[in-house]
């Protein structure tokens, strides 16, 4: 019972941290309102019936979140200042970086929970065999960790890309030779008259 | 009490675009009741008989939406202060959504109607 109320803490709290993900001015208005939402839904989507039911409630929970990004961005920034400055707000903001947390943050919560129901690893099978050692705390450990090496690793590729300015062939890609050839057009017309 | 009041003023017609379905079956839980978003979930999945699941963020993603196009105003009072959480918000249908709602409603329904007449339809629901 109180190793099902701790992880249903911890789902919250996951799920809280995953509500950092929405823009600003939307999670402000609605973060904790989408939070209580997922406390009143967590106890009858998630628990009691089983792994199968708790993966489907997550997958259901994660697919759900993934489209709202997506809109909620678009609604955000794409009818301010059109599509250049939404390639370039994305390129430069913090989001590259929390995207990649955060997909290394689901795998890592994915995998700790799937320790939990997977006795063969060994070194999770001696932890929990240590009297000491609950289930929870060896989820919350391997959270952790993975959670840990995802920032590490997810501020090294913002940091790289931003140094050697990774986003700027992508820009160019799309926007730049549009203009590019336009005002080449515009001197050829000229020189022509 | 209702907490900001749209400015928006606009008709709903017929000749407006099909509303999303996730707004349609949200101003559909709407329309006769107060409620706050877990119980327009609930309602939702319910009247949709469970075909239609709206999690936090799609649901709060349509009210959004909803809010600033004045489908819908966040109530101050709590309909039932006692029975509920005062975190909870409420939200209640405006005439712009109760039009909105009519409009889709008469669009859907003309739309059941002519599937009905084609022969197609006619053929399976004779077999």
């Amino acid at each position: 019972m109180a190793d099902r109320e701790s992880t249903g803490k911890a789902s919250e709290r996951f799920y809280e941290c995953l509500l950092l993900l929405y823009p600003p001015g939307f999670r402000l208005l609605f973060g904790p309102d989408m939070t209580q939402v997922f406390r009143d839904v967590y106890p009858r989507g998630a628990r009691g019936k089983g792994f199968g039911r708790y993966l489907a409630f997550w997958f259901w929970t994660l697919s759900d979140l993934a489209c709202s990004l997506f809109r909620e961005w678009g609604q955000t920034l794409l009818p301010v200042e059109g599509i250049d400055a939404f390639i370039q707000t994305l390129a430069d903001s913090t989001a590259v970086p929390i995207g990649i947390f955060s997909i290394v943050l689901v795998q890592g919560y994915v995998y700790a929970v799937l320790t939990e129901f997977s006795q063969d690893v060994a070194w999770a099978a001696s932890v929990s065999s240590n009297p000491g050692v609950s289930s929870t705390d060896l989820i919350v450990v391997t959270a952790i960790a993975a959670c840990s090496l995802g920032m590490v690793s997810a501020m090294a590729a913002w940091a790289i890309a931003r140094n050697n300015r990774l986003h700027d062939p992508i820009i160019k890609l799309f926007l730049v030779p549009k203009t590019e050839v336009s005002i080449a057009r515009t001197q050829e017309f000229n020189q022509a008259l | 009490m209702i907490k900001n009041e749209p400015k928006t003023t606009g008709r709903f017609s017929s000749a407006q675009p099909p509303l999303a379905p996730a707004v349609f079956y949200i101003l559909l839980a709407l329309a006769d009741r107060d409620l706050h978003g877990y119980a327009i979930m609930q309602r939702v999945r319910a009247r949709s008989a469970g075909a239609v699941r709206l999690g936090p963020g799609t649901l709060y993603g349509a009210l959004s939406r909803m809010l600033k196009e004045g489908l819908i105003v966040e109530l101050e009072d709590r309909p039932d202060p006692e029975m509920d959480d005062a975190r909870r918000r409420y939200y209640r249908s405006t005439d712009r959504g109760n039009r909105a709602l009519a409009a889709e409603a008469k669009r859907l329904g003309d739309l059941a109607r002519l599937a009905h007449a084609t022969r197609a339809v006619r053929e399976l629901k004779q077999a």
